[in-house]
């Protein structure tokens, strides 16, 4: 039996792995396509009204986009094998040093959301399950109603203006790759996104548990008299978190394309940064080497929340293979 | 003597001592340059990083920026655009106007002692005359070396703008042999110029710090360092500099002129040398082609409007088809000083066959700021002559690739650059504006186009550049609407920084050795 389940386990792992290998080749691809498709040439974006018939030619042929687009595609992919990604056509800086030099912000902006978020709305959604109709649970629903109703970027324009200028707590933007000198710079943005996660993983959560406190077993905790604090970790917390960490993990892979418009507003030099940048200029081998990241990543942190919900509730992990 | 007279003596022989020792220098004599104390940093935003300081892989502003101060040139803009020498101890042309032999200063190092020789003149020329700088070095036939600190450069011909092309990005010195011997040089380049790049720099961040060069011989700065910093969004820029986070922020929207700043900040704005234009694709055919046309919608749209509601007033509505350029471009040649006559135009639609007027598309970039807003108003005064736009917005990546491609109807474009480019652009037969609208120019236009480009004699340039307008503004295929301006903020004094020179957007960091 224990072999069955042992087998049954590292398939799981190769299914996934197989998995994300798959999701990638198709984003890449699409990447490819896609912006190839959209109107736009990067050569007359970098030389401007330097760009003479001739002059075009040759920076074509420098660039390497002198081809058709299935020499392209298949110079791309042969690439991809090779863990070459290209050079970008603006700076000619390889992209994969572009992505290690700039996803490093952006995945710190997306673990303290996380974290922050995570830590915030479990309490502030086992009070609002546990004490439904009190006037601050009204207030809070209040509050988040209008926290998910507010576009990010203005939140963040109006956080800047409270905490940068008016209060100078914070800075207005950059940021500092040291620990824990990035906090500073993190903090806010954090912040922002937390007040559109917040609102949706407390929602959650509060759901969950009051599907738990319908369960027997919390029933059977209360009548057995069961310490308060075990009673609220072990029989509520618990059982209601799966669902908040599975959520968790798909909304942290769209905090990564929310971070686009995050770091504009915050002039922060994260991997959203460099894709603005890289559309704006029609710089291909850098788009399609950050949306295949981008899909690598959506693919990896949902497989690893699924992973981390099976720990925490076995009885998810009984159901799966 | 008695003892109080000696004791006078003592105290007035003190006084004189000590009047002279307060009147001495420490040893060091005072060349009657500015005394005063260097920066340690100075930081301003711009929109962009620098994404590379190689000078024929350039494109955009920030890096032209970054190249000029961390690169050696032989002359070197001040605030009025005009060139003045820098690494070369000379420039003499010869009497036939066609070679210059350029020498340069005695004992020239990069920042790491690398001595500067004449072949790394050479060697940029080479590297160049196939880059994105290929037209600034597009007068010169070649350079020949003389000696490790002479070279000759050969021109194609008489080129009164050679000193302003060696201030350019295209011929920055930077050592041969080390170029040659490491494929990453550009990453971490030596520096013959005011400054160096700072090691671990990579192209593309959105930090570029460079610190003061000890070997620039017109050294020290009146910035020990500085950092260009990247921050898009114009509204962050704007906050950093209310903040103090900043010492200037380059390229603010015109309306954030309306803004409250702290007393230290002071905003000013600039010519770019270019404008905004209207141009009409030619190689469709219909209206587009037809010159009483294009002259209408010359006469019709409103450019004082254009200039008070897309550019906050600040943009000149254009007078003469070039922007100011000084001496060499005489103002107000467009018939009404380029002020509206719509009765004027609607005779012109009429004699064309169009007196119903036509429907037409304009894109515009949506990246720019005002540019939507000024194609809106040239939509609008345009219907007053029976003209009816659609405008669309484009964003900045289909910009220019519609204009090459062709693809559009009418274009709110806009250009600039130094006043002899934008004449060829406008008016030599395969160059950026005459391809992208279609337009053939006559033979005449290529012999002021000559002339202007060759002539020493600053009155016989002028009545050439005259002649070549009054064939732009007959053909008004590129019809002016607007003179660009560019708004920036510093809290630092002139006599440190200039955020922007006269008529260019290069920006001037102040030298205390000269």
């Amino acid at each position: 039996m224990k072999r069955l389940v042992s087998r049954a386990r590292s398939n799981y792992w190769v299914v996934l792995v197989v998995r994300s290998l798959a999701v990638a080749f198709i984003v890449a691809t699409v990447a490819f396509s896609i912006l190839r498709l959209a109107p736009g040439d990067p050569v007359a974006t970098i030389l401007g009204d330097q760009a003479t018939p001739e002059a075009v030619a040759r920076l074509r042929s420098q660039l390497g986009l002198d081809g058709n687009l299935l020499q392209q595609y298949l110079a791309f992919i042969g690439g991809l094998f090779q863990g070459d990604l290209g050079v970008s056509v603006t700076s000619r800086v390889p992209v994969v040093t572009i992505i290690v030099n700039s996803i490093g912000p952006t995945l710190a902006l997306i673990a303290v959301s996380s974290v922050i978020g995570f830590l915030v709305s479990v309490p502030l959604g086992l009070f609002l399950a546990l004490r439904p109709r009190s006037v601050l649970t009204k207030s809070v629903n209040f509050v988040s109603t209008l926290s998910l109703s507010t576009p990010g970027f203005y939140l963040g324009l109006l956080a800047l203006m409270l905490f940068a200028v008016a209060l100078g707590i914070a800075p207005v933007a950059g940021y500092d790759p040291s620990f824990p000198g990035m906090l500073r710079y993190l903090w806010l943005p954090a912040l922002v996104v937390c007040g559109q996660l917040i609102p949706v993983l407390s929602r959650v959560f509060r759901t969950s548990v009051q599907r738990t406190l319908g369960e027997e077993f919390t029933e059977a905790a209360i009548v057995r008299g069961i310490p308060r604090w075990r009673y609220y970790v072990h029989y509520l917390v618990r059982p209601s978190l799966a669902p908040t960490i599975a959520l968790l993990g798909y909304v942290a892979g769209q905090l990564l394309s929310s971070a686009v418009m995050i770091e504009m507003v915050f002039g922060f030099p994260g991997i959203g940064t460099q894709l603005v940048r890289a559309v704006s200029t029609r710089d291909y081998p850098t788009v399609q080497g950050i949306v295949l990241v981008f899909g690598v990543f959506v693919v990896l942190i949902t497989a690893l929340s699924e992973a981390v919900s099976t720990r925490i509730d076995h009885r998810i992990g009984r159901e799966t293979p | 003597m008695r003892v109080g007279q000696k004791l006078r003596w003592a105290l007035g022989a003190a006084a004189v001592a000590a009047l002279v020792l307060s009147g001495c220098s420490t040893g060091e004599t005072s060349d009657g340059g500015n005394d005063a104390e260097a920066m340690d940093l100075l930081r301003w935003a711009g929109p962009g990083p620098v994404v590379t300081i190689d000078g024929s892989a350039a494109g955009d502003f920030t890096s032209m920026n970054a190249i000029l101060l961390t690169s050696g040139q032989l002359t070197r803009f001040d605030e009025d655009r005009v060139p003045q020498l820098d690494l070369a101890e000379s420039i003499e042309l010869s009497d036939d106007g066609l070679s210059a032999t350029v020498t340069l200063l005695p004992d020239l190092v990069y920042s790491d002692g690398t001595p500067v020789l004449a072949e790394d003149l050479q060697y940029a020329y080479e590297r160049n005359i196939s880059g994105t700088g290929a037209g600034m070095v597009a007068s010169i036939e070649s350079i020949d070396v003389v000696d490790e600190r002479t070279a000759v450069i050969n021109l194609k011909g008489v080129d009164p703008d050679l000193l302003s092309w060696l201030a350019e990005r295209a011929l920055q010195l930077h050592p041969k042999s080390l170029i040659e011997s490491d494929p990453d040089y550009w990453s971490h380049p030596v520096s013959a110029g005011p400054y160096v790049v700072e090691e671990g720099w990579v192209p593309g961040d959105p930090t570029f710090r460079a610190v003061e060069n000890p070997n620039y011989p017109f050294g020290p700065m009146a910035a020990k360092a500085i950092e260009i910093i990247s921050v898009p969004d114009s509204a962050s820029r704007i906050l950093q500099l209310q903040t103090g986070e900043i010492d200037a922020a380059l390229d603010l929207p015109l309306s954030s002129l309306g803004q409250t700043f702290p007393e230290e900040v002071e905003m000013f704005y600039a010519g770019t040398g270019g404008s905004n234009y209207l141009i009409a694709n030619q190689k469709l055919g219909g209206p587009f082609a037809n010159e009483l046309v294009r002259q209408a919608m010359s006469l019709a749209v409103d450019r004082e409007r254009i200039s008070e509601l897309a550019f906050s007033g600040i943009q000149p509505a254009s007078t003469s088809p070039m922007y100011d350029c000084g001496p060499l471009c005489e103002r107000n040649l467009l018939p009404n000083n380029g002020a509206r006559d719509v009765e004027a135009a609607k005779a012109l639609m009429a004699e064309a066959g169009y007196a119903d007027g036509f429907s037409a598309d304009i894109k515009v970039s949506s990246g720019r700021g005002g540019w939507q807003e000024g194609a809106v108003v040239v939509a609008e005064s345009l219907a007053d002559i029976g003209i009816t736009l659609t405008v669309t917005p484009v964003d900045e990546g289909q910009h220019f690739s519609s204009i090459t491609a062709g693809n559009y109807e009418m274009f709110f474009a806009g250009g600039g650059g130094h006043y002899q480019s934008t004449l060829s652009q406008m008016l030599r037969e395969g160059d950026f504006w005459v391809a992208a609208t279609g337009w053939t120019p006559p033979a005449r236009a290529a012999e002021l186009l000559a002339i202007s480009a060759s002539s020493l004699d600053v009155d016989e340039r002028r009545a050439a550049f005259t002649e070549a307008q009054e064939i732009w503004m007959e053909a008004s295929h590129v019809i002016p609407l607007v003179e660009r301006v560019q708004l920036n903020g510093t809290r630092v004094p002139d006599s440190v920084f200039v955020p922007q020179i006269k008529n260019d957007q290069k920006v001037l960091v102040r030298t205390l050795g000269r």
